[in-house]
């Protein structure tokens, strides 16, 4: 079975029998040389900016439990106040608690439906860059006329027959999203395909899979990263607009392109409240990602 | 009676441009043409050529990962271009090879204790404690520190890279080592420490070498016996001794000829320059493959292809008309 | 060219190795006439501002007359190429020559202005480099390349400028120059690219020719005919080459002065004969016998422990100190002075006795 592992060795005692712990060092130390590998004033901006959205919205529940969906009659289209921080809405419902619930909608949209995307994208990508040629061909033919189709429609469509949750719109955004990725993820791979250390691993007697999973997918991780950041950006500007068309998270739920869609609806009146804050929030969390992904996309050009 | 390894009649071509529907296959690269050597455990076998020569192809179809098109390899006995890729793994582990890129031949992604301990985990050898010792072990004997191992190879120079590399090439105990070129694009000091270490290791485990390279001083260093390749053809085989002091083809003088005096240590025959550049390996000329610019050719060189004769105890060349004491008799010139 | 004798030291050479018999022995022209080459004084290349200041190059110092050739040697990290892009003006971005002149003929190029110091560039320095493929415009023909330096700097027509070109092209030996001046350069094979870089090089009759690393990307034959090529152009143009590389056994061939450049700094210089004769620097020694030769290798070569150290870490001391087999703790505390004058070297325990 096993050869022993002092054959060649020539000082016995400089031999370290393993330590426990031995693995999470290796763990640790590799997070610590990606992390300085990766560190751009980019990255931590936007990745700090993002987080901060994250925990207002998640963590911001909890330090300020108030309901979205109470209704204060008496107090409608109130400018802020100390008793309502971001104003109420027409139906008197507290802005600010609105916000927290609609940036959980929003943000697990953006999140969810670009791993949904990435993970479709990753195993369509890697199939036909590890396939036969002809297989290859007739794959990306048919990514080819998948994204010929105009996104924008498809939405519509799928958004006007499905139940309109925040569950179903992260499924039917992810779904028509992965196209683009699983081209990158295909011309990536055939490219690091050719390396000597895939043939080095093919020597050492590697299946497929695991030259795919392994070597393959670690090298082109980086730029898959850039290009998830993106997609999350994209992705919660189209829930934006679908809920422009009434297509969005339906009340009494809500998303922040939702609460700006009532914002803009009122705008006679004028209630800037209901109209700057929803709008300050996704412009603050798309520029959080676009940053973070330049920040990378910075770090892999070598600048 | 059969070498160690043995290759025979090997015939490697590849195909340019897929044929198809629409369009034209566009030719047929012809990388390797009848070659026939054995290797004794425990030797090393010099492959010397220039780009083109098929060189590296030779050095990945003993090891099967490439496809030959005709002919065998033959290791200790058994015909391995006949085995079904199953039952070639065990025969995996006891041939490896050392790729000539020491940055594109280690995944950068992946530590370095993670490419040693590579080739075991895929072959299912040790447990991962066991997996670990050993490369700690291998790390060392490279003169390498223990700490590498959670390290990236993009953190080393390209000769601590090659170290590794060769390191990862023995973690499952070879008999054959496959060396393409592994000091090509190296500083001069880290070669040295490589052909160093690899003379070494030959000595410590009675390993065999086949080793590729362009460089014949490298090659002298290291190998018993030197197979001179041009155009996918062997033009000569010799022990190193008899190839440097009296070479019998015109293309193996003409590189002796191309060193500099330094490493050549010979006073220098008095052969004309080859013309013009290689040709092309899709379109091969016709006869003997140097013929387009041999200095010496004649009309046979062109029509006739030589076979391998012999010439002298080991030695063999392919050519009409071989050289003969193209060196003076007179001593080398270190004797003084 | 006299004989010379040759008194008994480790490596066994005759002149007659150290020199391609093929080619003449060139008559180095006399330092009269200083006024055609190349001075270099104290060149010295710093990244950074402040306090993160770090020196690439420091204190280099040099001379090249028309017709001879330097041969610049050094490993990776040794600042070689630096000294190149020093020479044409070209450092990368941050990079900046603080202290030091380059004398080419009777300007200082480090005091010339951007536009003054393009057109020394063009027409006074040629450069080649190692890899020919990513040193030529690939969307461009080589008719295009060629001829615009001489376009450019000479202002000539473009009739005479494809004249030129072709004349250049045969020159440098392209077979069937005249159909191949409107080639694209992947068109050409890569010892064939490397002569159209020669070429263009050439191609406003520089004074100083830099070649860094032109022939490691090549084939034996190939280098071996890309280097007399360069050495036949030199003594018909009486250019001055700085001949870069990282093998020694090439400088001895071509080149009539030797400068071994350790981490920034010179471990030793001075004319090719008395270098290889007796090489008195550690380090330069330890290169020499590196190289495996044909005959006479059951010994082992000779290998270095260790990298070179980098420029921000640059030791005070000898810079070879950790890795040098003859180091004592004296070689810690101050850089080494300098000993000897035509051929000086910079080490207090140096081969071959006292200092």
């Amino acid at each position: 079975m096993s050869s022993s592992p002092t054959d060649m060795n020539v000082n016995n005692s400089l031999v370290a029998r393993p330590i426990p712990g031995m693995f999470t060092r290796l763990w640790t130390d590799s997070l610590r040389h990606w992390v300085g590998q990766y560190s751009h004033p980019m990255t931590w901006t936007g990745l700090g900016l993002f987080v901060f959205l994250m925990l207002f919205s998640w963590l911001g529940p909890v330090l300020y439990p108030v309901s979205p969906l109470a209704i204060h009659a008496n107090h409608l289209l109130l400018a802020p106040s100390w008793q309502f921080p971001f104003g109420t809405d027409n139906l008197g419902r507290n802005l600010l608690a609105r916000m927290m619930d609609g940036g959980q909608a929003t943000l697990e949209v953006g999140l969810l439906g670009a791993l949904i995307a990435i993970s479709l994208g990753i195993i369509y990508g890697m199939i036909a860059a590890m396939s036969p040629r002809w297989l290859d061909k007739v794959l990306m033919r048919l990514l080819d006329a998948l994204l010929a189709l105009p996104a924008i429609v498809l939405m519509i469509f799928f958004a006007a027959i499905i139940p309109l949750n925040a569950l179903s719109l992260i499924l039917v955004l992810g779904c028509l999203s992965w196209p683009g990725l699983a081209r990158i993820v295909r011309n990536e791979a055939l490219a690091y395909k050719e390396k000597d250390y895939v043939l080095a691993a093919r020597q050492f007697g590697a299946s497929t899979f695991y030259i795919a999973r392994t070597h393959l997918l670690r090298s082109m991780l980086p730029i898959l990263i850039v290009n998830a950041t993106f997609m999350v950006a994209d992705l919660i500007l189209a829930l934006s607009g679908l809920s422009f068309l009434g297509l969005g998270i339906q009340p009494p739920h809500a998303s922040w392109g939702g609460l700006l869609n009532d914002g803009l609806q009122l705008v006679i009146i004028g209630p800037w409240w209901m109209i700057v804050f929803p709008g300050v929030a996704i412009f603050l969390a798309i520029v959080a990602m676009n940053v973070l992904g330049q920040g990378l996309l910075a770090r892999l050009e070598g600048r | 009676m059969s070498a160690w390894l043995e290759v025979k009649n090997l015939d490697v071509r590849f195909h340019l441009g897929e044929g198809g529907l629409l369009r034209q296959s566009q030719g047929t690269i012809h990388a390797l043409s009848d070659i026939h050597f054995g290797l004794e455990q425990g030797q090393t076998v010099g492959l010397i050529g220039e780009s083109g020569s098929g060189k590296s192809t030779l050095g990945r179809a003993i090891l099967h990962l490439v496809r030959p098109s005709a002919g065998a390899v033959y290791f200790k006995g058994t015909n391995l271009t006949a085995l079904p890729e199953k039952q070639m793994r065990p025969y995996r582990q006891q041939m490896q090879m050392v790729f000539q890129d020491p940055f594109d031949s280690m995944n950068a992604r992946m530590t370095v204790g993670q490419i040693i301990m590579e080739p075991l985990l895929l072959q299912g050898i040790g447990t991962p404690g066991e997996r670990w010792q050993k490369a700690e072990a291998l790390l060392e004997r490279m003169g390498l520190d223990r700490r590498a191992m959670n390290r990236y190879p993009g953190q080393y120079s390209g000769g601590q890279r090659q170290r590794i590399a060769i390191a990862r090439a023995l973690t499952t105990e070879p008999q054959l080592l496959v060396l393409d070129e592994p000091t090509s694009g190296l500083d001069v000091s880290m070669q040295a420490r490589i052909l160093n270490l690899l003379r070494d290791l030959q000595k410590e485990m009675g390993l065999s070498y086949v080793f590729i390279s362009h460089d014949l001083g490298a090659i002298s260093y290291l190998a018993q016996n030197v197979i001179v390749l041009y155009l996918g053809r062997v033009v000569e085989i010799a022990p190193t001794a008899t190839l440097i002091s009296s070479p019998a083809h015109p293309y193996t003088a003409s590189l002796m000829d191309a060193l500099p005096p330094m490493v050549r240590q010979r006073e220098r025959p008095h052969l004309p320059e080859p013309v013009g550049d290689p040709p092309s390996p899709v379109n091969l000329p016709s006869g003997c493959a140097f013929h387009t610019r041999c200095p010496q050719a004649e009309a046979i060189c062109s029509s006739d292809r030589p076979s391998l004769n012999s010439v002298g105890s080991g030695h063999q060349v392919a050519c009409h008309f071989p050289l003969r004491d193209v060196y003076p008799m007179k001593e080398a010139v270190h004797a003084e | 060219m006299a004989e010379k004798a040759l008194h008994r030291s480790h490596i066994p050479l005759r002149e007659s190795d150290m020199r391609s018999d093929r080619v003449q022995n060139l008559q180095v022209a006399s330092p009269s006439s200083a006024g055609a080459g190349l001075q270099v004084r104290d060149l010295t290349v710093t990244f950074g501002r402040g306090r993160k200041a770090f020196n690439v190059i420091e204190d280099l110092s040099f001379e090249v007359a028309a017709g001879e050739t330097l041969g610049l040697v050094g490993e990776s990290g040794s600042g070689k190429s630096m000294t190149a892009a020093a020479l044409m003006g070209l450092l990368p971005w941050g990079g900046k020559v603080s202290r030091g002149s380059v004398q080419l003929g009777d300007t200082d190029i480090t005091r010339l202005s951007n536009i003054a110091l393009r057109t020394a560039r063009g027409r006074e320095i040629g450069m080649i480099f190692q890899n020919p493929l990513s040193s030529l415009n690939p969307s461009l023909t080589i008719v295009q390349q060629i001829a615009e330096p001489y376009r450019l700097y000479l202002g000539a027509s473009p009739t005479a400028a494809r004249k030129h070109a072709l004349y250049l092209l045969q020159e440098v030996g392209v077979p069937d120059a005249a159909k191949r001046l409107d080639d694209y350069p992947h068109q050409f094979s890569g010892g064939m690219r490397q002569r159209v870089m020669i070429a263009m090089a050439l191609a406003c009759k520089p004074r100083l020719l830099i070649a860094d690393e032109p022939t490691t990307a090549l084939d034996v034959i190939n280098q071996a005919q890309i280097l007399r090529l360069i050495q036949r152009l030199q003594k018909e143009q009486g250019m001055a080459v700085i001949f870069i590389t990282h093998d020694l056994s090439l400088v001895a061939e071509y080149a009539q002065k030797v400068m071994v450049l350790y981490a920034g700094k010179t471990v030793e210089q001075g004319p090719a004969e008395a270098f290889f004769s007796a090489p008195r620097h550690p380090y330069s020694q330890a290169l020499l016998h590196a190289i495996p030769r044909l005959v006479n290798n059951e010994e082992r070569l000779t290998d270095i422990d260790g990298i070179p150290p980098r420029p921000q870490e640059f030791p005070v001391g000898c810079r070879f100190a950790e890795r040098c087999p003859a180091m004592t703790p004296e070689c810690l505390t101050a850089y080494p002075p300098r000993s000897g004058d035509d051929h000086h070297f910079y080490c207090i325990h140096p081969v071959g006795g006292a200092a």
